[in-house]
């Protein structure tokens, strides 16, 4: 019972989270009824090819993302060691 | 070894796999990207329960003043980033989605901020994650050996050791 109780909390609080994101994105399309327009920026999924049935099965996006998460602990470190602390440990 | 942090241990690594996979969509496909990542909603719920006394813990000192409780302050509020940026990601490919959400018969409006938020804000959590595996890396090497070194032990001593595998 506890761990249902517990599994609402973290629900509901995403439920929260999630609506206040959804209401400050979408609240100014939404009041002004207008279809959204693609900026310059802007682009769509494309259809069809690699993005849509896997690549070439070469995983260049998983290294890309081990590669920013070690620059960003190594950032994290050399920060720590330049204000001469030590990272604290964690228990659990 | 407890056994919950044996399935802590086990959960984070599959939680990471799953995670670097989720985050590569070229090499694995939209169906399987979404897919994995609602999965991966369900391990995160997971992961807070198994770590909940932590949660709760940190979250009564977190106006305390004493030694240790900035750093677990720190962890706390990158914990928070994390758990918002997960809501973000999930959200916004919930938004762009192109498999799940028709699975249910279901179209959602086009609105293409939610793109550019979907990729920023997966580009976050990269930073994020890294920063969260750094805080908790001695955690996660002490476990992991401690679980490998107890395969690694004679099974006789390990009889010998453990009192409740002598019984059995």
């Amino acid at each position: 019972m506890t761990t249902l109780y517990r599994i609402l909390i973290i629900l509901v609080v995403a439920a929260i989270i999630g609506g206040a994101i959804y209401m400050a994105v979408s609240g100014g399309s939404a009041v002004s009824q207008q279809p959204p327009q693609m900026r310059s920026g802007d682009r769509p999924r494309p259809e069809g090819g690699e993005d849509r049935e896997g690549g070439d099965g070469l995983p260049f996006g998983v290294l890309k993302s081990l590669v920013i998460m070690s620059v960003a602990s190594g950032v994290y470190l050399a920060g720590n060691k330049l204000l001469g602390k030590k990272p604290k440990p964690v228990l659990a | 070894m407890s056994k919950q942090n044996r399935t802590k241990l086990l959960l984070d690594i599959s939680t990471f796999v799953a995670f670097l996979i989720a985050m590569d969509p070229r090499t694995s496909g939209v169906a399987i990207h979404e897919w994995l990542t609602i999965a991966l909603g369900a391990t995160v719920v997971v992961h807070l329960l198994l770590n909940w006394n932590w949660i709760v813990e940190v979250t009564k000192r977190l106006f305390a003043k004493g030694k240790g409780v900035n750093g677990a302050r720190t962890n706390y509020f990158l914990n928070w980033l994390l758990f918002i940026d997960g809501i973000l990601i999930m959200l916004s490919g919930i938004m762009i989605s192109e498999t799940v959400v028709p699975a249910f018969g279901l179209s959602l409006p086009l609105n293409f901020a939610w793109r550019s938020l979907h990729d920023l804000s997966a580009n976050i959590s990269l930073i994020l994650m890294g920063l969260h595996i750094t805080l908790h890396w001695g955690w996660i090497v002490s476990t992991f050996k401690r679980m490998v070194l107890r395969r690694e032990v004679n099974p006789v001593s390990a009889l010998v050791i453990e009192g409740k595998e002598v019984k059995a």
